[in-house]
């Protein structure tokens, strides 16, 4: 091993060489498992609701209530022409933009 | 101090002699299958907390709605099984399969309806999927329990390995199913709606003309000065209805009504690529429709029995995106299928009516 090739060093010494470089190893080991594991791509979403005025001259944004669905003719009147209004879109929006996604 | 640093090296060399030893007994191969096993075990445990949350949510649903039987219910829906037809003598296997898929279909949906008598068709379309996720995650958790005991029983390094290198997989794909039992359950879209959400762009709020299959609806519009009939599940319920058969239906009784058609544009919802992004959109030719093959089939044979080209266009996102809410890319990649269905359209001479099927399962779209 280590000791019958550094004859100049004291065998105290190659020990503690020895032990430090296993440690460092170990270290090393430990770093590169660490590493492999990929970052979570955890994505927060929230739920849009878009209602709109049968005539399409007003629109505006709702937050979701279960029993919403999309072409549900709300009992609300549009401000503008006071015709009734529709629910027009429900979709789910990342409200971070996609950092997480990395391009190749 | 010298005697000391003897012991150590000579204490170092025999572990590193038994150990060399060892390597060629397996005993790696054993140190392997054990950590494996292990990291099988705790990933099993994540597997069963998704099948137990499910089991329960799924059994707290049936008894808001007045189910008596809740336990009994889930029990019969996640253990049954269906045995595939026959294959080495294909003669009129997708007939023969169509009738067992419809056989499921009615058991379950009589097996809610008798659970839960005085709920509306869209809370028992809820049951209905509840169960149906449910007992996949339930499915899911037993089999790899299975190969895991088994693999330990018969010592079996290579099932151990296999299993393991599945396991993030099968975990990820557990992991949206039980995400999908909450986006079902409060009646939100999914990124499969992709082609019933097109259907209703088209469509508006207009009234469907005629329930023409089991669950399937169309309506008649037009679109650049062509006639439109458009083929969609009958919403706002979890249901993705029968469209190839309501596709059969429609042209042979438009053809007997002396119609020419000339042309029919499936919609869908397709798996994209690791890479490419979702909501990106693909034109094709065939029918998009992701069925084990009764419907399919369907829209093919009656394209080719009167000559009627078939086009396909399908919006692309990945498997969690596909059975979880929409999301905004897929709605703008549905703006984007429009346009190329109007292309399509233009093609064809004024005077042939159009089909246009949107595939997907309609929850949370009218
Ligand atoms: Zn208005």
């Amino acid at each position: 091993m280590i000791s019958n090739l550094a004859l100049a060093i004291s065998p105290e010494t190659q020990s503690l060489i020895t032990l430090v470089m296993m440690a460092l190893i170990l270290t090393l080991f430990y770093y590169a498992i660490l590493k492999s594991i990929p970052p979570s791509t955890q994505e927060v979403l929230t739920t849009k609701v878009i209602v709109r005025c049968i005539n399409e001259d007003h629109e505006e944004q709702r937050t979701f209530q279960k029993g919403m669905y999309i072409g549900k003719i709300l009992d609300e009147k549009c401000p503008k022409c006071s015709s009734s209004l529709y629910i027009h879109r429900i979709y789910a929006e990342n409200m971070f933009e996609e950092k997480t996604t990395r391009k190749p | 101090m010298a005697g000391l640093v003897d012991w150590i090296n000579a204490i170092s060399q025999l572990l590193f002699t038994v150990v060399f030893l060892l390597l060629f007994l397996g005993f790696n191969q054993r140190l392997q299958v054990f950590l494996q096993s292990r990291n099988i075990s705790a990933k099993l445990k994540v597997l069963e907390t998704y099948a137990l949350e499910s089991k329960q949510k799924t059994i707290e649903f049936l008894k808001n709605n007045g189910s008596q039987n809740p336990e009994s219910v889930f029990n019969t829906a996640s253990e049954y099984f269906v045995i595939s037809p026959v294959d080495i003598e294909p003669t009129d296997i997708i007939r023969r399969l169509e009738t067992l898929l419809r056989t499921q279909e009615t058991r379950f949906e009589k097996l809610v309806e008798e659970t839960l008598p005085n709920t509306d068709k869209f809370t028992r379309s809820l049951a209905l999927t509840a169960l149906e996720i449910s007992a996949a995650l339930n499915q899911v958790y037993k089999i790899v329990r299975h190969y895991l005991l088994l693999g330990r029983k018969t010592n079996n390094w290579i099932l151990i390995m296999q299993l393991d290198m599945l396991m993030p997989t099968l975990l990820r794909q557990a992991k949206s199913y039980r995400q999908a039992l909450d986006v079902f359950l409060e009646g939100k879209p999914i990124g499969d709606g992709a082609g019933p959400l097109l259907a209703f762009n088209i469509v508006k709020l207009s009234q469907p003309t005629e329930e023409i299959s089991k669950d399937t609806v169309y309506y008649t519009t037009s679109i650049e000065e062509r006639t439109v009939y458009v083929v969609k599940a009958k919403g706002p319920q979890s249901n993705v209805g029968h469209p190839g058969e309501a596709v059969e239906k429609l042209v042979e009784k438009l053809i007997s009504n002396g119609k020419e058609i000339g042309l029919i544009i499936t919609l869908d919802a397709a798996l994209k690529l690791e890479g490419e992004e979702t909501g990106s959109i693909a034109e094709g030719v065939g029918a998009a429709i992701g069925d084990p093959g009764p419907e399919k089939i369907r829209i093919e044979r009656i394209a080719a029995k009167y000559g009627i080209p078939l086009h396909a266009v399908v919006i692309k996102m990945g498997f969690e995106e596909a059975i979880l809410e929409m999301k905004k890319q897929v709605v703008e990649g549905v703006e984007k299928a429009m346009e190329v269905v109007r292309e399509l359209i233009r093609k064809v001479p004024k005077e042939k009516a159009i089909i246009i099927a949107g595939i997907g399962n309609t929850i949370g779209i009218a």
